[in-house]
């Protein structure tokens, strides 16, 4: 058991160790970096402060005494070797470069004899800028030993933190009352504005009637118009019975005869006329 | 309530929440006293302790289930794609400053760095490792981002105060810093106390004047 553990650990430990992002990156840029001309850096490469503190640790110095001017030249040397660098990098770079440059060239001046002010000069305040960024970056890699990322945790239930309501006192008579009161109050609110109205269902459509009425003509050869309205006929049947005629008309299936003005419509059958079922009337359906 | 009654009951609880539990919280909805429930949740901290499966981290005053950080792998390979990756070094940089600086924007952070941090940050957002806490009141109103209780579990930090060195560091950054402006940082710009109109009126009288000459 015990050795199990150990093996365990070891398993881990090396897949941690391999999964790093740092050897990641650079086994990346070693396998396919002469392969292929993109190199991807994974956003972990030296900024120009790293660069700075790696100048001042080569001359094995402390920082308080180290001359910014002098390591200026080694840093310029080193942005003018960056080649495959991106422009937004690449202006970090420029703009410690700047600063430097700036200090550097003041203290080549010869100085103005002037009175001893409070003011920090400029050397001074860069150098602070830079512990600062070293305490960060050692206190981050301090923070780094703590990470854990092997720890997995639950999700919440879902109904974890939803609203509970809790009725208290209720009783069905209750709920019947309350229900009463507002379907009274609903009913004062509310006149009904619509009026109930019938909607009859058609008999027949237009295609069924066109088959009776041609029916008709088969056996009594012709018809009169007031012929088909005997009986109830809804305004849809009259309209649907009076569209039939016409497509009847239009199928030469029939024609009609009319006297007088406003007299009998009379409707014979015409030779030669037949009734196309599908198409034609498939609209009226 | 006996402390293995409310340590049965906290158990239930913390299982259900899936989130950290304030177990003050626990103590005024319960009715019991915090003493008791920091005895209930001792006695849970040695039932489920380091050979356990299951273990429970605390922070901020909250508790939670989690597990144990031995069995990570084994996980991993049943329920695959759960396995985070560490920080990189760069997003480790950024969040040590934001941890120990917050609030704090972004431009402070690059100010720093001396390098872009905005990969990083995303980065971070996104692992909800920090959050957007609030606006740094000078000109163009930018976030200021703090870390968030993700934070806290995944470094297993009980508060801010348990980050390494806090006090020491703090002390040596505020001796550092002196004299450097960070709000110089922001365009801070002075709006002419002077009506408007008159220097306008300034400016075309001395033109005026020119163009006499």
């Amino acid at each position: 058991m015990e050795g199990e553990k150990n093996e365990l650990d070891n398993a881990i430990k090396d897949f941690n160790e391999e999964t790093s992002l740092d050897n990641f990156a650079m086994a990346n840029e070693e396998e396919f970096g002469e392969v292929c001309d993109m190199v991807f850096h994974f956003q972990d490469q030296d900024g120009p402060l790293d660069v700075l503190w790696k100048l001042v640790k080569s001359t094995k110095l402390d920082i308080k005494d180290i001359k910014l001017a002098d390591i200026t030249e080694q840093y310029l040397d080193y942005v003018r070797a960056l080649n495959d660098i991106d422009m937004e990098s690449m202006s970090w770079f420029i703009r410690e470069a700047a600063t430097l440059l700036e200090i550097k060239s003041k203290s080549l001046l010869p100085k103005e004899e002037v009175e001893e002010t409070d003011e920090l000069d400029e050397e001074e305040l860069y150098k602070r800028r830079m512990e600062i960024y070293r305490i960060f970056k050692e206190t981050s890699v301090e923070l780094g030993t703590l990470e854990n990322v092997d720890r997995f945790y639950k999700e919440p239930e879902k109904s974890a933190s939803d609203y509970r309501i809790v009725l208290k006192n209720m009783t069905m008579q209750g709920l019947v009352e309350a229900f009463s009161k507002l379907l009274v109050r609903i009913d004062e609110r509310e006149r009904p504005i619509i009026m109930e109205r019938k909607i009859t269902k058609d008999r027949f459509t237009v295609k069924e009637r066109i088959a009776t009425l041609e029916n008709w003509l088969e056996t009594k050869n012709h018809f009169k118009f007031n012929e088909m309205f005997v009986g109830e006929f809804t305004r849809g049947e009259i309209i649907n019975t009076f569209l039939a005629v016409l497509e009847l008309l239009k199928m030469q299936v029939a024609t009609i005869i009319q006297n007088d003005v406003f007299g009998d419509i009379d409707i014979q059958k015409r030779e030669g006329g037949k009734v196309n079922d599908d198409a034609e009337i498939g609209e009226y359906n | 309530m006996t402390t293995q009654k409310l340590a049965s009951i906290i158990e239930g609880i913390m299982f259900v929440a899936g989130v950290g539990v304030s177990t003050a919280d626990v103590a005024v909805k319960l009715e019991v006293t915090e003493k008791e429930i920091d005895d209930a949740v001792e006695y849970l901290g040695n039932k489920y302790n380091e050979e356990s499966g299951l273990q429970i981290i605390k922070y901020k005053g909250k508790i939670q289930f989690c597990t144990n950080p031995e069995n990570a792998d084994p996980i991993a390979t049943v329920l695959n794609p759960i396995k985070e990756r560490a920080l990189t070094r760069t997003a480790l940089e950024t969040i040590a400053i934001i941890a120990y600086k917050q609030p704090i924007t972004r431009l402070e952070i690059e100010n720093i760095r001396g390098v872009s941090s905005d990969y990083a940050i995303q980065l971070l957002l996104s692992h909800n490792l920090i959050e957007v806490v609030g606006r740094k009141d000078v000109v163009g109103k930018p976030l200021l981002f703090g870390t968030t209780d993700e934070f806290l579990k995944r470094f297993e930090l009980t508060s801010l105060d348990d980050l390494p060195k806090y006090e020491e560091l703090m002390e040596q950054i505020t001796v550092l810093s002196q004299g450097i402006d960070t709000d110089a940082l922001y365009n801070e710009f002075d709006v002419p106390e002077n009506n408007i109109e008159e220097e306008i009126d300034k400016v075309e009288d001395f033109e005026e004047d020119t163009v006499n000459e």
